[in-house]
């Protein structure tokens, strides 16, 4: 074939052959190298030597809730321990957690617990119970490495069966690409260093920045109002969830558990948060966990939770926090077996 | 899709597998189908969108030429052709991007003078990227008729000059004259041009990712709280005007990164900004393809800086106010536009008025960067807050109510913005201290410095990227 002026070169003047050693050797150091060298510094953190489940004041819980910040914008435990009369109240509340997580602290932490809590509280907001890949990223993935889940063969089925060939790629790049793990390592460091011309010590200007930047100091943010919308109707993501997991797990150990669907700030013009296919949903959800011998609560379109106790769409103002904590009682009176609503153990 | 994803890394590895071994027709076609599965990944009506203005500007661009100058029919189809394109250019961005905002302002005037309650929003969602590339086919035009550039007749490599997509979404804004005819000639690469697209690509990626993302985490919490008093707030607002230099440098450099991939070369788009001598200097090395836009299209055919300094004043603070309202259809950032026309405003009265020995200070090395630092960063403010409100209330925060607790707080958050920025202050240091580019490779062919550089940047990137990364800032505009 004649050569064709159009036909861009590959070269550049030097001799091709020196030229692609060079960039097959420049590949290699860049994107080689660092996956070889995080994975040596690679460290599986077993250290489980026991999460103790206790109370604020170091007893046996008998009451233990799981959720993330809308959990713990909407529960204060130790007026709930109060309005009891002295039930033992733990909040396992993380920020940012989801079912993954949830699950993963059942498992290590509530099923060990001796004597086993009676019930377990799982708060959680639209049909996140069911979205397993949800939140799956740090710091979640450090709590579960922390709490020695990443080995969990369960965890390992459900995450695999939930994800796409998208997910699976990014996974598989994150193994061999551990680097996120050193992340927070890496932070923390950057933070110590900071510190280290300052007259106070690192964790009290953390502490300093926690309170600073807490919920209750925010904003109230004034987000458009729009129905939630449902990811996958509830019997094609039971099944690849952590649900039933969860529920044998209750099982298994003997506590109840009570999952809690809570509600986002209802809109003020009274027109609903949630579609059609999220009632759907939930009425779904409700009938599998009724099946299973499980409690359900679903507080969405609760008429006593209005718009002016949250200050964005999901969080509840730190002064309604013991309000919301009377009103979810109220709701939840049946499965505080043998306390009665008004308050003492009868 | 966005650089940060997987779809954009196997998009682009696609289209280099097949790029290099097409012809030049090939490889436009293939560049432009890629940059039309770029934009329309997320929603195919953006592609439709770009497609029909590229045939509004072709042919206005074709019709706005000099054919047989001084032929009256000519002059006026000439007219009207720049007219249509001005009208095309400007009622998209209207539509898309002012319309909403105009209509609830309205609303607005409306109940403050007792109209009544008006309670609907248009909730027009923009289209990622529609100022930028507006604005470049817009310049063809503009130019066509000033004749400075030729029409273009062949429509591939027209539609390709307005979607080409490392730059589509957020620029560089390219001129006909440079972009045209990279894609009107045969282009070469060589593993040295490999090379530095991929370092510049990970320069782009560290910054975005790694010190955008992670001093964006203390700028927003810092936003987010209602009152962060006097020390806290200027911690944020600095944190603000590094998150926002690293995220859209970086953004920039990772499009000229793969655009150099392609054998293309895209303009800089930042010359070290934070060390600008001036507020005018800063314009010379922020977002230099809008600022030099701006220069060009509205400032100079505005009168620029003949007929007297009060036309001169208003000339300047009208092409700022335009270029804030081009950021976003909110009172913030026309605000933050009219701040700079009056800081380039006054830099101008204080060079005409300033005695000697201001002079002597303003020239010691370091004040002037120092105090045009402090003047930029105050900008910021107005342009990260969009509550007015807010803004008063905050600038109303005085340093007389701070606790010692509350500084040091202040200054723990100011040492991890020093700490996560100082690539930048390196990088700006090297430049600073005169290795030239050349020297520079020389340097890496002989020590593989080049090599090591870029593998450290992509180490860090995965060990420092933030968990709560977003997307890059300019993407809303």
């Amino acid at each position: 074939m004649a050569e064709d002026k159009d036909r861009p070169t590959g070269q550049g003047g030097q001799p091709a052959h020196r030229g692609y050693r060079r960039l097959v050797l420049f590949l290699a150091i860049v994107f080689a190298a660092p996956a070889l060298l995080l994975l040596a510094a690679r460290t599986v953190d077993d250290s489980d030597a026991g999460h103790p489940l206790v109370t604020s004041d170091h007893r046996s819980p008998e009451y233990v809730f799981l959720g993330n910040s809308l959990l713990d914008t909407r529960l204060d435990p130790a007026h709930l321990e109060e309005l009891l009369g002295g039930a033992g109240i733990a909040s396992l509340a993380i920020d940012g957690s989801q079912s993954a997580v949830w699950y993963v602290q059942l498992k290590r932490i509530v099923a060990n617990a001796d004597p086993s809590p009676d019930t377990v509280f799982i708060f959680f907001h639209r049909d996140l119970i069911t979205r397993p890949l949800e939140g799956l990223d740090r710091p979640n993935l450090d709590i579960i490495e922390s709490l020695g889940g990443e080995s969990d063969p369960t965890l390992k089925e459900v995450l695999a069966s939930a994800r796409s060939a998208h997910q699976k790629t990014v996974h598989a790049l994150d193994t061999l690409y551990p680097g996120q793990r050193h992340g927070q390592a890496t932070r923390d460091a950057i933070a110590s260093v900071s510190a280290l011309l300052l007259p106070s010590d690192r964790n009290e200007l953390s502490q300093r920045a926690d309170t600073a930047f807490a919920l209750h100091n925010q904003r109230e943010v004034d987000e458009p109002e729009s129905a939630a919308e449902l990811k996958e109707p509830f019997a094609e993501s039971v099944d690849r969830s952590f649900l039933p997991a969860m529920i044998e797990l209750g099982e298994a150990h003997g506590f109840n558990l009570v999952f809690v669907r809570v509600q986002r700030r209802p809109a003020e013009d009274g027109s609903p948060t949630e579609s059609s296919e999220m009632l759907s949903y939930s009425a779904d959800l409700d009938r599998y966990l009724a099946d299973a011998g499980v409690g359900y609560i679903d507080l969405t379109g609760n008429p006593s939770i209005d718009a002016g106790l949250y200050y964005d769409s999901f969080h509840i103002r730190q002064r309604y926090r013991a309000d919301y904590t009377e009103l979810f009682l109220k709701e939840a009176v049946e499965y505080f077996a043998g306390y009665s609503e008004s308050g003492a153990k009868p | 899709m966005t650089f940060q994803t997987l779809s954009f890394v196997a998009l682009l590895l696609a289209v280099l597998a097949l790029y290099w071994l097409l012809r030049r027709r090939e490889q436009n076609i293939l560049l432009l189908v890629a940059s039309y599965v770029f934009y329309g990944y997320v929603d195919p009506l953006l592609a439709l969108l770009l497609g029909g203005f590229t045939l509004v500007m072709y042919a206005t661009g074709l019709n706005a030429a000099s054919v047989d100058a001084g032929e009256l029919r000519s002059i006026r189809r000439r007219k009207i052709s720049l007219g249509i394109a001005i009208a095309a250019a400007i009622g998209v961005i209207v539509v898309f991007k002012y319309l909403g905002f105009f209509v609830d302002e309205a609303g607005r005037l409306a109940e403050a003078v007792g109209f009544g309650t008006f309670s609907n929003h248009l909730n027009i969602i923009l289209p990622v990227g529609v100022s930028f590339y507006t604005l470049q086919a817009l310049s063809y035009v503009i130019d066509v008729y000033r004749g400075r550039v030729a029409p273009r007749r062949n429509l591939l490599n027209f539609a390709l000059f307005v979607s080409f997509f490392p730059q589509l979404v957020a620029g560089p804004i390219e001129r006909a004259s440079r972009l045209l005819p990279q894609f009107e000639s045969r282009r070469s690469i060589d593993s040295e041009d490999i090379q530095d697209a991929a370092t510049l690509i990970l320069w782009g990626f560290f910054k975005k990712l790694v010190i955008a993302d992670n001093v964006g985490v203390i700028a927003d919490a810092v936003f987010a709280t209602e009152s962060p008093g006097f020390s806290l707030l200027w911690v944020g607002v600095l944190a603000f005007g590094l998150q926002i230099f690293a995220d859209f440098s970086g953004y920039t450099d990772i499009a000229r990164g793969t655009a150099r991939l392609f054998g293309i070369k895209l303009s800089t788009n930042f010359d070290h900004p934070h060390m600008a001598r001036s507020p005018v200097d800063f314009w010379r090395r922020w977002h230099i393809s809008l600022s030099t836009w701006f220069r060009d299209y509205v400032y100079i055919p505005m009168g620029g800086s003949r007929r007297g300094e009060l036309r001169v004043s208003w000339n300047i603070l009208a092409t700022f106010l335009l270029s804030g309202l081009w950021h976003g259809a909110a009172w913030n950032f026309l605000a933050w536009g009219g701040y700079h026309g009056l800081l380039v405003i006054g830099q101008r009265a204080f060079s005409r008025t300033a005695t000697s020995w201001t002079l002597r200070v303003s020239s010691m090395p370091m004040t002037a960067p120092v105090i045009t630092f402090v003047l930029i960063s105050v900008g910021w403010l107005f342009f990260r807050e969009g509550d007015f409100g807010h803004i008063v209330r905050m600038l109303g925060s005085s340093p007389f109510e701070e606790t010692a607790a509350r500084i040091e707080l202040a200054a723990f958050l100011l040492l991890q913005v020093v700490v996560y920025s100082l690539p930048i202050w390196i990088h700006t240091a090297i430049d600073r201290f005169g290795i030239t580019a050349i020297d520079r490779r020389e340097a890496a062919r002989w020590f593989g410095s080049r090599a090591v550089i870029a593998s450290v940047l992509f180490t860090s990137i995965l060990v420092m990227r933030s968990a709560s990364g977003g997307e890059f800032i300019y993407f809303r505009f």
